[in-house]
């Protein structure tokens, strides 16, 4: 009876915490801005950087409003996954690796390493690619200003 | 280094409930239906030792995976490579005033997909080829060749162009091109999985899937095409883009019926890669109005930065 009495509080228990789990995202992308309104035509409250953890509020049309370190707004649900991501900052982070179907390692599997190895296996070329990724770079701000100078509405991201 | 510290600040803090957590599952070790919670929790949060992360391993390796299961991340290192093969095969072209034009276009039209945010963004490049041909990595970095640009005569047109490439990373087409086996190494590989640092070997062995896989993808970018059905469903998100913003989703009509009359089903290009331009018509034309009810003027300000961005193109 105290064994059944037990493991009905650990029922209760993990309940919680799977239900606290759910509330929270994993940033997915290597940099999420955090708006104001869900909107990309809204003020940045703050950004957000890869594997940060955040706490959904509220989900609006491809929207969450979530928490993150006591700020508070929107990011678009493509910015974020229900896997937890773990980063790998030094050697003891590693160590604690490892990977279900709820853990993503950042950094493992397809990396730099890998593209590298590639890379001099096929003798390619990837000065070009750097230099696309590095140019052209345009803020949400920027981008509205080209749609709306053209008679356009700039995107709110639709729903995935 | 500031950043790695808050890293480690916040993985030292997220651990410490799970190891109370963890520590009540080994005191009621009876209830073993938590059995397989408890070793999420404790690999999660870096509690569990070497042989415990192995039976999770062996119990993740155990599920199939699908091209769902890459993560952005990976998706941006996969781009990466079919980027590097494409570009392998094709000159750049390299005019400021085209390239900076397509990007703020794109990265617009991006903005109105159901997929706005990519592990690093999207960018758009013009490729010096007079085939009729577009390109997109999994990465989300667009290829347009010259000749598909010439073959627009507005700027809803480029948008058109430029929206389908889109819609085919919103669908992930690219990565639907990789083997199913393939995928399956990929996820599961002991380098991605292990506890350990990868070895020479494991890294080895995964850039030998990694060069399948970027091989899967370019030739079926290059070589074979997509289905008529991924076609489908990139013109439909294209117009769903264009209607998002405004555009006039007829642009995409126009654009088809360009290609159509330059289609040859040997020809190179386009021609190889894709559905006949006359099949992509007949599947999307349920969605575009009418050509008699549209509104054809675009304000002065678009029709002009059209004409300065590819003036020289």
């Amino acid at each position: 009876m105290k064994r059944l009495l037990a493991c009905a509080v650990l029922f209760a228990a993990l309940a919680l915490a799977d239900g606290a789990a759910q509330s929270e995202l994993s940033i997915q992308v290597r940099e999420a801005e955090m708006r104001s309104n869900p909107s990309y035509l809204s003020g940045i409250v703050t950004t957000l950087s890869y594997g940060d953890r955040v706490r959904v509020l509220e989900e609006g049309s491809g929207w969450y409003r979530v928490s993150f370190e006591g700020d508070t707004g929107w990011v678009h649900n493509s910015a974020v996954t229900e896997e937890r991501i773990v980063l790998e900052g030094g050697q003891e982070d590693v160590e604690t690796g490892a990977t279900d179907t709820e853990v993503a390692l950042a950094g493992r599997g397809f990396n730099e390493e890998v593209e590298s190895r590639y890379q001099s296996e096929q003798g390619l070329d990837y000065s070009k690619i750097d230099e696309i990724e590095a140019s052209y770079d345009f803020s949400r701000e920027e981008l509205a200003e080209f749609m709306q100078s053209g008679g356009l509405e700039i995107g709110q991201g639709g729903e995935r | 280094m500031r950043r790695q510290m808050r890293i480690a600040r916040r993985l030292t803090i997220k651990c410490a409930p799970a190891v109370v957590a963890l520590t009540g599952l080994l005191a009621f070790a009876g209830c073993e239906t938590f059995g397989s919670i408890a070793a999420g929790v404790g690999v999660a949060t870096g509690t569990l030792d070497r042989s415990e992360a192995q039976a999770v391993r062996d119990s993740a390796t155990a599920v199939s995976r699908s091209f769902e299961d890459f993560t952005p991340e990976q998706e941006y290192y996969i781009g990466r490579s079919v980027g590097a093969t494409i570009l392998d095969q094709y000159e750049t072209y390299d005019a400021e005033a085209v390239n900076r034009y397509l990007n703020k276009l794109g990265q617009s039209l991006a903005l109105a997909s159901d997929r706005p945010e990519l592990f690093a963004g999207y960018r758009f490049q013009v490729l010096d080829s007079q085939e009729l041909n577009a390109f997109a990595t999994p990465s989300g970095l667009v290829f347009v060749t010259r000749g598909m640009l010439n073959l627009a005569e507005s700027e809803a047109e480029v948008a058109a162009i430029l929206a389908h490439e889109i819609g085919h990373i919103e669908h992930k087409h690219g990565l639907k091109a990789i083997r199913a086996s393939r995928i399956n190494t990929a996820l599961t590989s002991v380098a991605l999985t292990s506890v350990q640092v990868a070895s020479d070997s494991e890294i080895a062995e995964l850039t030998e899937t990694f060069e399948g896989t970027i091989n899967d993808i370019t030739s079926s970018l290059v070589n074979s095409g997509y289905s008529r059905g991924a076609e489908r469903e990139a013109d439909r998100t294209a117009v769903k883009i264009l209607r998002r913003v405004g555009y006039d989703p007829y642009a995409l009509r126009r654009v088809l019926e360009g290609m159509q009359a330059a289609w040859s089903p040997d020809g190179p290009g386009y021609a190889q890669t894709h559905p006949s331009p006359q099949d992509r018509i007949d599947d999307v034309e349920d969605e575009i109005p009418d050509d008699a009810t549209r509104d054809t003027t675009a304000p002065p300000a678009r029709r002009e930065r059209y004409q300065a961005a590819m003036g020289g193109v």
